[in-house]
């Protein structure tokens, strides 16, 4: 019996410790075979996103719109609608996360597309909460005279302590004749 | 009209023209927006796009940022060569950023002296955000080491109005437990955190549990049984902490001797998981006190049903052993979904079981997130592939070579993700293997123990029968004298 016992014990140093040993040592292996996998993955799907946006949007005829939130005093976005020319373009809805993000000064792209030379007519609509946490709609109206090149903008909102009511900008970064 | 159109652009107040170096700065808001959703992925290819179209101008500081969000992405190899450049920096605040970013990297890959060494480096004062986690880090750091005093006071020098604030007290009051502090005043501290917890999301419930289960442990080994099994009580019964403090339970009512309500959650225990040590414990435990108070026949039978149970269990964890070898449970055990929302899974069938068995294991959870990881990788790239097939109409011909390069990096791509994903798979697998073999054993070794006492029983159980028959013996000898001498009386009286 003690001798099926020896051989029992004989065979687990033999296999499962050196089998646990180097799965160990392939863990290690196997997390720096990652991080080349995530690096090179990383710029895999950067290289086709930058080439989609290429092709898909020439850089002559490339609209980028971002929304920014500079204060929320008055106002809280939830939901904002763009509509380019009477033809609605995009639609993003804000989570609080989201929303935070916003707050604490990131900008988030809620458009792209291709538009052509010329004036074009910009409609936007702002959704959220105000003060009293009461649902509001808020449109605004802005008309732009694009370059050849991209275009890139940002919508704004803000509080405008003077009224104390918030504020809809619109700027232009780049692009613009 | 166009010239009266652009009279009124001219006009419109709100309409504002920006330099160029805004172009900048708005991508930088834009990689802010992915990272503090984190979204380090998207964070990372937003930076890669707009470093490589010249678009994107990173000061010192924004650098450092950057290298953060590496960082948080677990691309470490990366980070140490940008921070190793930025602690060159002419500015005391960029070095002290990079050292604190560098602390950080040696803290997440459990350096600790390495991580303690490169926070002395930090000369000025880093951001309040910055300072607040490194307070965190030398706090949790000192309490691993078992200095719980300079715990305290690191965790104290946090503000009250951190948001890390419900975890900084509940270190602080299990350093102070852990230092042999006042219990029952701590013990109120954290009943009031976990209580205010429990207004939260479901991770604060799964923090308030965590509380209760520590609180009760620790209750109990400073043997104040009833206050211990309140906090047991406490625990959600369907969250993933229920079997631990359904341990305690047992633990408590046997310290206590009150081993048939021990018995009774044992058996609610069994149904749960597998492999639970508690239920271990109370199979020896309880025959072995039913002896000592005499109830020996009880014992007897407790022995024979945990001989019984043992064998069972035996069996049992063979059994899911091979299917999880197989990969029968592959379905459940590498969905990260089941982890996020533990509290949800509430099913008692067999994958209940051995979920409930596994999820507390750090090594598989670790196991798990990698191989998720990995699918996450493999979807992006499956996206990107499908983007590509839709513009590939119309894709000119100075592009035709950037578009089949770009689709050859994703197929040769996605054949090491897939193969990454295969080892993690298997390495999950082998974990829990393992696991459930450790379980094996140790249920062997309890086998033994039940088999021995139960020897051991049948021993004295034959000998005391051995014993009655020569009393026995005995008896009907000295009755046979007696009745021998009785008869033999009248004789002798009339002889005299």
């Amino acid at each position: 019996m003690f001798k099926r016992v020896y051989k029992q014990l004989l065979l687990w140093i033999l296999v499962v410790v050196p089998a646990s040993v180097a799965m160990a040592n392939e863990k290690e292996k196997q997390a720096v075979i990652d991080q080349t996998i995530k690096l090179e993955t990383l710029r895999v799907v950067k290289d086709a996103a930058q080439l989609v946006e290429d092709v898909g949007y020439p850089e002559i005829s490339r609209m980028k719109i971002y929304l920014s939130h500079g204060a929320g005093k008055y106002f809280g976005i939830s939901k904002v609608t763009v509509q380019l020319d009477g033809a609605d373009r995009a639609s993003y809805e804000y989570n609080d996360k989201q929303r935070q993000a916003l707050l604490r000064g990131a900008s988030n792209r809620v458009y792209i597309g291709s538009v052509s030379e010329g004036i074009h007519e910009l409609v936007v609509v702002f959704e959220g909460v105000d003060r009293k946490r009461n649902i509001i709609k808020k449109a605004r109206t802005w008309l732009f005279d694009k370059y050849p090149g991209e275009f890139i903008a940002v919508l704004n909102v803000s509080d405008d302590e003077g009224a104390l009511r918030p504020a809809f900008d619109f700027k232009i970064i780049k692009g613009e004749k | 009209m166009k010239h009266f159109l652009l009279l009124i652009i001219l006009l419109l107040p709100n309409l504002v023209v920006a330099t160029e170096d805004e172009v900048s700065r708005l991508y930088l808001s834009e990689i802010m927006y992915h990272r503090m959703l984190d979204n380090n992925f998207d964070a990372i290819t937003r930076y890669l796009y707009t470093t490589e179209k010249n678009e994107l101008e990173l000061n010192a500081n924004n650098q450092a940022y950057i290298a953060s969000i590496y960082l948080n992405y677990d691309l470490h190899s990366q980070v140490k060569s940008m921070l190793d450049y930025l602690i060159k920096n002419d500015s005391p605040l960029i070095r002290d950023t990079s050292w604190f970013y560098l602390g950080k990297l040696h803290y997440k890959n459990k350096r600790i002296k390495s991580a303690v060494d490169t926070f002395s480096k930090i000369e000025g004062k880093l951001s309040p955000e910055e300072q607040e986690i490194k307070h965190i880090m030398y706090g949790v750091m000192a309490i691993n080491d078992g200095r719980y005093d300079t715990a305290v006071d690191e965790l104290n020098k946090v503000g009250t109005a951190s948001v890390f604030a419900p975890f900084i007290n509940y270190n602080i009051a299990i350093a102070r437990m852990k230092k042999g502090n006042d219990t029952v005043a701590l013990a109120e501290t954290l009943t009031k955190l976990a209580e205010g917890q429990k207004k939260g999301t479901a991770l604060s419930y799964i923090f308030a549990d965590q509380i209760y289960t520590t609180l009760g442990y620790v209750l109990l080994q400073n043997k104040e049984y009833e206050k211990a099994k309140q906090y047991f009580r406490k625990v959600t019964l369907d969250g993933h902490l229920a079997t631990r403090a359904l341990q305690g339970m047992i633990y408590t009512l046997s310290e206590q001797h009150e081993y048939a309500k021990a018995l009774n959650l044992s058996l609610q225990l069994i149904k749960m998981t597998i492999g639970n040590e508690a239920i271990h414990h109370a199979y020896i435990v309880i025959p072995y006190i039913l002896q000592r108070l005499d109830d020996t026949e009880k014992a007897m039978a407790f022995y024979q049903h945990a001989v019984e149970y043992f064998g069972q269990q035996r069996v049992e964890l063979k059994n899911y052993m091979n299917k999880t070898r197989r990969g029968d449970f592959d379905q459940y055990l590498l969905d990260i979904e089941k982890i996020m929302n533990v509290n949800d899974w509430v099913e008692d069938d067999e994958m209940a079981r051995l979920f409930r068995f596994v999820s507390t294991l750090d090594e598989w959870r670790d196991a798990v997130y990698k191989y998720n990881e990995m699918k996450y990788l493999q979807k992006r790239l499956d996206d990107s592939f499908y983007e590509l097939v839709i513009i590939e109409a119309d894709v000119q011909a100075e592009n035709r070579a950037r578009y089949k390069k770009s689709l050859d990096d994703i197929a040769s791509n996605k054949k090491r993700v897939q193969a990454s994903i295969k080892w993690h798979q298997q390495y999950a697998r082998h974990f829990v293997v393992k696991a459930l073999n450790d379980q094996y054993d140790d249920v062997t070794d309890y086998l033994g123990q039940a088999r021995f006492a139960l020897a051991q029983f049948y021993d004295r159980e034959e000998q005391r029968a051995k014993q009655l028959e020569i009393d026995k013996l005995r008896q009907q000898e000295e009755q046979k004298k007696q009745q021998a001498e009785a008869a033999a009386e009248p004789v002798r009286k009339k002889q005299k």
